[in-house]
């Protein structure tokens, strides 16, 4: 029986540089998606990191191709826009 | 009131003498403090007309708030007066304890008037005011001007500002630094307070500090900890402070590259840019602290790296934009010292970049040799930087044109020069990206302090870390309109914060403006809510704009350099990008009431916000 080929991502984390070698389970991947995967892998929020790729911050929406290497950087004071579906990104602490 | 104390402490400097000015309530209430302050100077301009921003009728108010003192996180206090850069309103806010020491000294704020003919500093400590000789400090780097006061003043605690050789230069950008090295860093309010000769102020008190409602306040602050403690963004600022996000931004286009030229920077490759916050703390030991020891805040934004035996600043992220991607600088030590100097000094390091890069563009293309300056300004070149900062404080060779700032040097070196001199109003442009987020380009055009990203902080907006649901934008804003409303709600929001003395960072992106609400009415006994809030704030937004009118301002200054709206990048993120300005101020203009050939608000608008300037 012909065996399912594993979809891989590279996601170097910054600023520690190491390397998460991610699932992600077809052959391209939605960035909002990924960030659900890394939150499971590393316990960082899903809020917390923007995802890069070739020297360019990607939105929620952006898609990403299984094979490459993608930067995970501190969002701080910015980053990715979220789509309505990661609302968490975007969600606010009410008191 | 609560919250307030009640007056303002006037020095006439002139005459060496005080008086108290007892706050007017109804214009507290419309205004709140740093809004009094710009009602002040309105007054003055009436009665005198045009104020020459160096000459000794210009009005220096530092004005505290009523959340300053409470033990929120973050605290901001204003300096305002006529601005030597822009010729219209100056306002600058700083961190740290000064404010509230300045209200435990039993003041909301100093009013400073007249000009002193010798150096003088003065003193507001333990219940007694005095104007005291500065002729043996004068001419001192800040940190000693901080040792020295304090130490004749006979109060360790004493809280100090000062102003450095940039500063009695009269140079156009020099700013006021803290002892704490917290910074009145825009639009030139330490050559005002050069222009008057004060050296310094020291302030002492441990008056307490009204507040209406002090049960409900400390839950509220419990809250607010809380809440700090969980938020991501709260959280990030506290790892690395704002130099974290430079890594962000460079990836994101939102960074000045070569005076605005470029769009890539060290190949966009994160490892090898050495100028970010992750960086620097992972190659110098470092550790973060409150901005002020009066200010409890548990961000913490504020760092320090140990260098060469010491614990010195961490550049925050504008410094590291202006005077590092923008003049391809790539060395965090370099960066370091940059910044130690602009405090020594007491240079605005926003404004100083933004001239050294436009210097650099101006060396590249021939329009200043290397038989002026005395030496190479080739790009990237620290050495150089260096000594240019020193020659700009000290206003020697070409460090005197420079030190005009580039609205005016480009006009002495040569018109043309102008083309890409990066200004609005004459206040140099910080480090947010008008071709990468619009509104940022709105605010600029149109803050009434010129070019300010803190006017009104839409990049948090765009970028969905700091949306106001609470006002109806949910969502980032996509449309040119929806972009318009949210430059005008930022814009009064920000002025609403800096009135009541609150920083913005424990805030955008943290709670909401129905926690600000409470808060205000727990301090001062006076029930607001988010829309009397933002109503504050809009008001303040319009008194500013009638007292620059006043000054001279005219519709086509609202705009910003062609660079940005002509000129689209060849490269990196924000490649073929510009900011459509023309069509954003004309929206603008329809949304705020202005008259689009006098500028002016209608007289409608006016009324409906009781602004009683008649």
């Amino acid at each position: 029986m012909k065996e399912l080929p594993m979809y891989k991502l590279k996601v170097r984390i910054y600023p520690e540089g190491r390397v998460l070698e991610v699932d992600v389970g077809g052959p391209r991947i939605k960035v909002g998606d990924l960030l659900l995967i890394v939150e499971g892998e590393i316990g960082a929020a899903r809020d917390y990191y923007a995802v890069a790729l070739e020297g360019r911050l990607l939105s929620s929406e952006d898609v990403v191709e299984a094979g490459r290497e993608v930067v995970l950087v501190p969002l701080v004071t910015g980053g990715c826009l979220p789509t309505p579906a990661t609302s968490s990104a975007n969600s606010r602490e009410f008191l | 009131m609560s919250g307030y104390l009640g007056r303002f402490l006037e020095i006439d400097l002139s005459n060496k003498s005080f008086a108290i000015h007892k706050l007017r309530e109804d214009w507290v209430r419309q205004y709140s403090i740093m809004g009094y302050a710009v009602r002040i100077l309105y007054e003055e301009v009436r009665k005198k007309g045009k104020l020459d921003p160096l000459g000794e009728d210009n009005v220096l108010v530092i004005a505290t708030g009523p959340l300053v003192g409470t033990h929120l996180s973050g605290s901001k206090t204003a300096f305002v007066a006529i601005s030597p850069l822009t010729g219209y309103l100056g306002k600058s806010m700083m961190a740290g304890s000064f404010g509230t020491m300045l209200k435990k000294s039993g003041f909301d704020g100093l009013i400073v008037r007249g000009a002193s003919k010798t150096p003088v500093y003065v003193s507001v400590v333990s219940g007694k005011a005095e104007i005291r000789p500065a002729g043996h400090i004068w001419g001192m780097k800040t940190s000693e001007t901080f040792r020295v006061v304090r130490e004749e003043v006979g109060v360790e605690k004493a809280k100090v500002v000062a102003i450095g050789p940039a500063g009695e230069n009269l140079c156009r950008y020099a700013c006021v630094v803290s002892d704490e090295l917290r910074i009145a860093g825009r639009t030139g309010m330490g050559a005002v307070m050069g222009s008057k000769r004060v050296k310094a102020i020291a302030v002492y008190g441990d008056s307490a500090i009204p507040v209406s409602d002090r049960k409900t306040l400390a839950e509220l602050i419990r809250k607010h900890g809380e809440v700090c403690l969980k938020s991501s963004r709260a959280k990030a600022l506290k790892s690395y402070g704002t130099s974290g996000g430079l890594v962000t931004y460079v990836l994101d286009g939102n960074v000045p590259i070569k005076n605005w030229t470029r769009g890539v920077f060290e190949n966009q490759d994160p490892s090898r840019i050495k100028i970010t916050g992750q960086y620097i703390q992972q190659v110098y030991k470092s550790r973060g602290k409150s901005c002020g020891t009066e200010v409890p805040c548990v961000i913490q934004c504020h760092k320090e790296v140990y260098l060469d035996g010491a614990w010195v600043k961490h550049p925050e992220f504008e410094t590291l934009a202006l005077l590092g991607t923008n003049i391809l600088v790539n060395d965090p030590e370099a960066l370091i010292a940059f910044n130690r100097a602009c405090d020594e000094l007491g240079l605005d390091t926003i404004s100083t970049g933004a001239v050294v890069g436009w210097a650099m563009e101006c060396y590249e293309k021939g329009y200043i040799k290397k038989s002026e300056i005395g030496f190479e300004l080739e790009w990237g070149n620290p050495e150089a930087v260096l000594k240019l900062i020193e020659m700009i404080a000290r206003r020697e060779g070409i460090g005197d044109v420079l030190a005009e700032g580039v609205a005016r040097a480009c006009r002495k070196i040569n018109p043309e020069t102008c083309d890409f001199a990066p200004h609005v109003k004459g206040l140099e442009i910080p480090a947010h990206h008008p071709r990468r987020y619009n509104t940022v380009g709105l605010v600029y055009a149109t803050s009434n302090i010129g070019a300010s990203h803190l006017q009104g902080m839409t990049f948090l907006v765009e970028r969905a870390v700091a949306l106001l649901p609470e006002y109806g934008v949910a969502e980032p804003p996509r449309s040119l309109e929806e972009k318009v409303r949210a430059v005008v709600l930022t814009q009064n929001l920000c002025n609403f914060l800096d009135s009541v003395g609150m920083c913005k960072f424990p805030v955008f992106g943290v709670v909401d403006f129905d926690y600000l609400a409470e808060v205000y009415s727990a301090v001062t006994g006076w029930r607001v809510d988010k829309y009397e809030v933002a109503r504050i704030g809009e008001r303040i937004w319009y008194l500013e704009r009638v007292l620059n009118l006043e000054l001279g301002l005219r519709v086509p200054e609202d705009t910003l350099p062609t660079r940005f709206s002509r000129e689209p990048l060849s490269e990196g993120p924000v490649k073929g990008a510009v900011c459509p300005t023309e069509d954003m101020v004309k929206l603008f203009y329809q949304y705020r009431k202005l008259d689009p050939e006098s500028g002016r608000p209608d007289p409608a608008k006016l009324k409906e916000l009781g602004l009683d300037t008649e």
